[in-house]
């Protein structure tokens, strides 16, 4: 496969809308040179022109709504006006994504029967990587950041292990059929979508729920679907009980996988043979079932889990979860309540919950206060400093980036555990956290990350992204790089002791800090070591 | 700042006060803290105060009724027909169950006889139990009066917080480590990996990979870098990125001033490619590297057994291989330390037994009671606390929590870790005497 895909895709996205071409074009890798972006089916409607006024800085709603800045992007959103902007990221589908880039992947439309055929052809280790590649790119290139960043967000909450089991390639297909089809959808839809992927009913050991054996149900799912997936233990409080995790491992007994040969395979079933046929009472009786005769049940499952994406104790998680995303670690519970409210009055859509969220004082507020995980802090700055790397999937760039992410703890798909990567800063605040974090930085600035005897690498092009003219001296060229670059407002002390740090006088012309290449890459390195950058 | 103000409370001591002017070389510590094979350590600056305590979490909700069985009991047979530890005389001796009996080195005890490790286990029978220096609790975990909550996510933050019933941010070890005199001088190194909430608190603690890759790398000029970011990181806030930033730059002198190779395991040990088995080889180089370690914190994942355990007289079966990995890591690290363990103790945790019946699908499911070990030299082998007469369906439904896991914990951090009290440490657990496990 070519490092970068083909270019004979359609202009049409681009052309249909000046407006959003001109902000694709100031968003654009500067030294990308990738295919301009289709796009791809995405939830509802394009918004009006103007968009309702906003509160919210453009560095704070860039920060917290993308991986990261990009140069020019806080100047388009600021030019476009926030609201817009923000409202453009809730409803993306005139917006440029980053599918082209993705257009020689064999495995990413599959069906799971046929990511096993790809496998047994030989290409187990295609199928994680394709995956992984497109996570990347996607989260680099997209410009539908908002729908990027609760891709992201969704795939935690749905967490599957990929390599618990043989089948990590049911993995692509729930990715898209749950996490991306219904990211900026309904809640209720994704929580039926996860409960009927294969690759979930493996992971948490539904597909050997059998009710008929001797030792009876297995109650992983059960409890996960209650704890994690929708009513949640929100500061301690918890509604279901071990009595209704047992109650309803009964009622999902059956809900496996289709083993027979033919286009199904490896798609969800539900075997009768395999389910209870017992009376069934949960949440203290707020659903009930009488005892079911032999081929019934699986209507009573669909039920249950429709009221459970309903349930006010759902929805309070949910936003919760929503709020620390997106606010902070210890959010607010008035914010959590009005927002569960909002997501209940539109029967669990995501775009009202959100948008609630970001007209509120508490998000305009909120500058700099979450830590970027090491995903965040590796795209922040390949997106801040217009790296290019190769796309192949297997190829040297893919290879090494997500090798980097394993070494700084957050592998892609690959958290061990049903309740997906924290989103919490002291989870990843560790002096061996940082270590790998400055180094990675440290590297990539420099051109000496990863592989580089190959073209198949990830480069940037530091010359390219300074002023033109410069500014007078190195302090005012570290300034301009932290805002400009970084996104960030540098302290005047911290350039002085760069300045030192690197060995400049801060008053020496910026043009002896540009013509030292080595010298560069150290200072732009280190800007994007600085605390505030680690922060969004 | 005068080591007379350390309180064992939340907020009652600055992080930082102790670097400025400190001899730096004298003391590190760090709070020991892995994912994978990876970990932090915490240490104070004087050693002979007590022991290095090492916390090892068994991820997953570990089955101490496979880890170690009540082989003989027919409730346990009747309950687990496939899974269950077989009698010696049913199976070929070396896959079945290894009896826990008294004699030799092992004083007796009031349930000798009644338990058998997992083969599994079989160097950690013939290294730790039969030197005496294995204590055993079983039916330990977390009181129902307190919580008997069967979540992974809320028993783990139990556990490490170690109260279910106050919402401390900080860690039983962190708060250990404040009731330990001049702590507050310890600073912190970490190999990698995120700081476990046992260890997160006032005092610092550091996470680390390995000691030799703690620090600065990838800059063209490394040195240069570490003046930058010491600069960025400014010790004097109480934020926690700042503060773990600093205490990094300044754990960086120590650490790297260290020759590593120099530690390797000793009197014959051999350490595996498991993720205990790499984990505890590192803590013993850190232990030898005489830095001033008090309090280790690690993980070993994988114990979430919901299927397919299989047969333990099959060496091959999952849960026996699994026990293979922390028995054979306990037993090196035993070996490999020799005389030092008279200087250690270390302890298992995890958040919850299984159930006792087997599952359909050859598994078992969240429970309560699970099995705590407890290992050094100035450990009087044995097992201790109470356990049930038959394995039937308690008050929980389960193997019943019949003992306190924070007991035995509350004494090795006393008799041996050197804490006046546990009482800051465990604030709402029953008082209660020591068990005995502890030399003094």
């Amino acid at each position: 496969m070519s490092a970068e895909p083909s270019a004979a895709r359609s202009r049409r996205a681009l052309l249909a809308l000046p407006v959003l071409a001109g902000l694709g074009a100031a968003c654009t890798n500067p030294g990308g040179g990738g295919p301009p972006p289709t796009t791809t089916p995405a939830p509802t409607t394009p918004p009006g022109p103007g968009g309702p006024p906003s509160a919210v800085p453009p560095e704070v709603a860039v920060d917290k709504l993308t991986f990261g800045p990009k140069p020019g992007l806080v100047d388009a959103v600021r030019a476009m006006g926030v609201g817009a902007w923000i409202e453009q990221q809730l409803s993306p589908t005139a917006v440029p994504d980053a599918e082209a880039r993705l257009a020689g992947y064999r495995s990413l439309a599959n069906t799971n029967y046929q990511n096993y055929l790809l496998a047994d052809s030989g290409e187990w280790d295609l199928i994680p990587a394709e995956l992984d590649a497109a996570t990347i790119i996607r989260a680099v290139h997209s410009e539908r950041q908002l729908y990027e960043l609760m891709c992201d967000f969704w795939a935690n909450h749905f967490n599957t292990w990929r390599s618990k089991t043989w089948m990590g390639f049911l993995k692509n297909a729930d990715h898209r059929d749950v996490v991306r089809a219904h990211a900026l959808g309904k809640f209720s839809h994704m929580l039926m979508a996860s409960a009927h992927s294969p690759a979930m009913l493996d992971y948490l050991d539904n597909l050997p729920n059998d009710a008929s054996t001797p030792g009876g149900v297995n109650q992983n799912y059960a409890r996960e679907l209650m704890e994690l997936h929708s009513l949640g233990i929100v500061n301690g409080v918890q509604v279901h009980t071990e009595e209704d995790v047992a109650q309803l491992s009964k009622l999902i007994s059956g809900w496996s996988i289709d083993w027979e040969v033919g286009p199904n395979k490896f798609g969800f079933r539900f075997a009768p043979w395999m389910h209870s046929l017992d009376a069934v009472s949960i949440l203290d009786g707020a659903y009930t079932r009488p005892a079911r005769s032999y081929g019934e049940g699986y209507d009573d499952g669909r039920e249950f889990i429709n009221l459970l994406a309903h349930h006010p104790a759902t929805a309070r998680h949910i936003c919760w979860k929503l709020c620390k995303r997106f606010i902070g670690d210890d959010p607010p519970m008035s914010l959590v309540d009005s927002a569960a409210s909002v997501f209940s009055a539109n029967d669990t859509a995501i775009v009202p919950t959100l948008r609630h969220i970001f007209n509120s004082p508490e998000f305009a507020a909120a500058s700099d206060s979450k830590i970027r995980r090491p995903f965040e802090h590796v795209i922040a700055c390949l997106r801040a400093l217009g790296a290019t790397f190769g796309t192949d999937p297997e190829g040297k760039s893919m290879k090494s980036l997500r090798w980097v992410l394993d070494d700084m703890g957050q592998p892609i798909f690959e958290r061990v555990s049903p309740d997906g990567y924290p989103d919490a800063g002291a989870y990843w605040i560790s002096s061996a956290a940082l270590l790998e974090r400055w180094g990675f930085t440290g590297e990539v600035a420099r051109n000496a990350f990863g592989y580089r005897n190959t073209t198949d690498r990830v480069d940037v092009n530091l010359a390219a992204l300074m002023p033109n003219p410069l500014p007078a001296t190195v302090t005012e060229l570290i300034s301009w790089i932290g805002a400009n670059v970084g996104s960030i407002s540098l302290p005047g002390a911290d350039i002085a002791d760069l300045c030192n740090a690197i060995g400049y006088s801060g008053s020496a012309a910026a043009s002896t800090l540009t013509s030292n290449a080595s010298k560069l890459a150290l200072c732009v390195g280190l800007v994007l070591c600085h605390p505030l950058f680690q922060r969004r | 700042m005068p080591s007379s103000t350390i309180a064992p409370t939340e907020g009652g001591l600055s992080r930082r006060g102790f670097l400025a002017g400190t001899a730096a070389t004298a003391a590190l510590s760090a709070g020991l803290v892995t994912m994978g094979s990876r970990f932090a350590f915490a240490t104070p600056e004087n050693t002979s105060q007590g022991d290095v305590v090492v916390a090892l979490f068994l991820r997953g909700g570990a089955d101490g009724l496979s880890l170690v069985a009540p082989y003989a009991m027919p409730s346990y047979q009747a309950l687990r027909p496939t899974i269950r530890v077989k009698a010696p005389g049913e199976v070929a001796a070396e896959n079945a169950a290894l009896p826990l009996v008294a004699g030799g080195a092992v004083a007796p005890f009031a349930l000798d006889g009644v338990l058998g490790m997992n083969p599994g286990l079989a160097a950690l029978h013939a290294g730790p139990w039969s030197a005496g220096d294995l204590a055993i609790v079983h039916a330990a975990g977390m009181p129902a009066a307190e919580s008997d909550t069967r979540s992974h996510f809320d028993s783990m933050k139990n556990w490490e917080v170690g109260s279910a019933s106050i919402n401390y941010s900080s860690g039983f070890l962190n708060r250990y480590l404040a009731t330990i005199p001049g702590v507050e001088r310890i600073d912190a190194v970490g190999l990698g990996g995120h700081l476990q909430r046992s260890l997160a608190g006032q005092v610092s603690a550091f996470s680390m990979y390995s000691p030799e890759s703690f620090n600065v790398g990838g800059f063209s000029s490394n040195s240069r870098a570490r003046t930058a970011l010491t600069s960025f990181y400014d010790a004097g806030t109480t934020d926690l990125l700042l503060t773990t930033g600093a205490d990094t730059m300044a754990a960086i002198g120590m650490v790297a001033a260290i020759d590593w190779s120099q530690f390797q395991p000793q009197n014959g040990a051999v350490y595996g490619d498991s993720e205990p088995a790499q984990g505890l080889r590192d803590v013993a180089r850190l232990i030898r590297a005489n830095i001033g370690l008090r309090a280790v914190a690690l993980d070993f994942g994988g114990w979430d057994t919901h299927e397919g355990m299989g047969a333990p007289e099959d060496p091959n079966s999952y849960f026996r291989q699994h026990a293979a990995d922390l028995g054979d890591a306990l037993a090196a690290f035993h070996q490999d330390l020799g005389a030092d363990m008279a200087e250690v103790t270390l302890f298992t945790m995890t958040e919850f037994g299984r159930t006792i019946n087997e599952n359909g699908s050859g598994g078992t499911d969240h429970g309560r009671g699970s099995v705590q070990f407890v290992m050094g030299a100035n450990v009087r082998g044995g097992v201790y606390g109470d356990f049930v007469s038959s394995i039937t369906d308690g008050p929980e439904g389960d193997l019943a929590v019949l003992n306190d896991w924070r007991r035995s914990v509350a004494e090795v951090l006393t008799v041996r870790g050197g804490a006046g009290t546990s009482a800051t440490i465990f604030p709402t657990m029953a008082p209660s005497a020591p068990l005995g496990i502890c030399e003094p």
